[in-house]
């Protein structure tokens, strides 16, 4: 292969480990300036800075008259690849900053030998809708006026209603249950080991 | 490139119609090992049946270099579609903020009166400790819950990473 094509995938095969330092340099840059950082914002920053970076590499390496096809292909393939690499950059942030598995984790390995009753009481529906509020906010998806709520962003709603799509595509429940509606399993899931698992 | 990106693409689109057609029949619960059997076992699998049951000319340099390109493409497609179908099974809490916000658009709502209707507590919380025993990582004895050692690895991993990337070592949840 010819040197160029060799930049290349070692240019993509390093992506990953490359954004994932860009987000931690925005980070601590932000945290070196005593500014409060924004990690999402900064997963995203990062993970765009080597989406254009692949893309300007390509068209770097590309001989001098090649096809526009070709081009368009390129740009489209590193676009694609670089977009990809930015989503699971920013996945595993959010897996470890509002994933309710590892926050649960994280509660049952502050106070060994907790209760159900005790870890709903500290994690419960109350706690993780407000934690989320200051977030939407942060990201420009809500707007606090005067003590009052206005959707402002549409990205997460758009990932939503996508997401929504896909699950009905799929034959899988659009909605998560609402309140008046038990799930049938929680008599099952209760009688299994013995954990009062809801809540009605 | 253009074949690389045809080819990258066509494979993750064919494997997205199988996981559609197995879904449609009965969707599986363990989608960990599935989603990855269909994504990446498969067209491994295929690929190499391919390549045993006939005759052809050694692949030249370009060859390779498409196929790679084509391989990468279609594990980061993959990849990101097995991390977002988390998503898609679990359910945003903060997607379900937004959708009660629209629904007191344009006047907004104020942010004490905000009722989130959807989700219940035991599909909150009590499933996804489920989820953790089932998945080893917590263990229940005499009605108190407590981390097992790959629980605690995990927890470790995780705040090792934020440590590592500059933010406070435990998330907001």
């Amino acid at each position: 292969m010819s040197p160029a094509m060799w930049t290349l995938l070692l240019a993509l095969a390093a992506a990953p480990v490359v954004t994932w330092l860009g987000t931690a340099g925005i980070n601590w840059t932000a945290r070196a300036v005593a500014r409060l950082p924004s990690p999402q914002v900064a997963c995203f920053a990062a993970g765009f800075a080597n989406l254009g970076g692949l893309v300007v590499l390509f068209l770097v390496l590309q001989p001098t008259g090649s096809n526009r096809r070709e081009l368009l292909a390129g740009i489209f393939f590193m676009s694609a690849y670089g977009f990809c690499v930015t989503f699971l950059n920013w996945f595993v942030f959010t897996v470890t900053d509002t994933s309710m598995h590892v926050h649960l984790l994280v509660e049952i390995g502050h106070e060994p030998e907790i209760t159900f009753e005790e870890l709903t009481h500290r994690y419960n529906k109350k706690s993780i809708i407000a934690a989320r509020i200051p977030r939407l906010l942060q990201l420009g998806q809500l707007r606090l006026d005067h003590g009052r709520l206005y959707l402002t962003g549409s990205w997460v709603l758009a990932s939503a209603v996508a997401l929504r799509f896909l699950r009905r595509l799929l034959g899988l429940r659009p909605r998560p249950p609402q309140e008046d509606t038990a799930p049938a399993s929680i008599d099952h899931a209760r009688g299994s080991h013995g954990l009062p698992l809801s809540r009605r | 490139m253009e074949s690389a990106l045809f080819w990258g693409l066509a494979t993750f689109g064919a494997c997205w119609l199988v996981h559609w057609g197995v879904w449609r029949v009965r969707a599986p619960k363990g989608y960990l090992v599935w989603l990855p059997t269909i994504f990446w076992i498969l067209p491994l699998g295929c690929t190499a049946l391919f390549w045993a049951s006939r005759d052809r000319l050694p692949p030249t340099e370009t060859d390779w270099f498409v196929w790679i390109l084509a391989a990468l493409l279609h594990v980061m497609v993959s990849s990101c579609y097995i991390c977002g179908y988390a998503g898609i099974t679990e359910y945003s809490p903060s997607a379900e903020v937004l959708l009660a916000v629209r629904e007191h658009m344009p006047r907004g709502v104020p942010a004490n009166e905000l009722r989130v209707r959807s989700f219940t507590e035991y599909c909150l919380t009590g499933r996804r400790i489920e989820d953790l025993r089932s998945s080893g990582l917590v263990a229940v004895h005499d009605g108190r819950l407590h981390l097992t050692r790959r629980g605690g690895f995990v927890l470790a991993l995780s705040r090792v990473y934020r440590v590592l990337v500059g933010v406070e070592p435990t998330g907001r949840g």
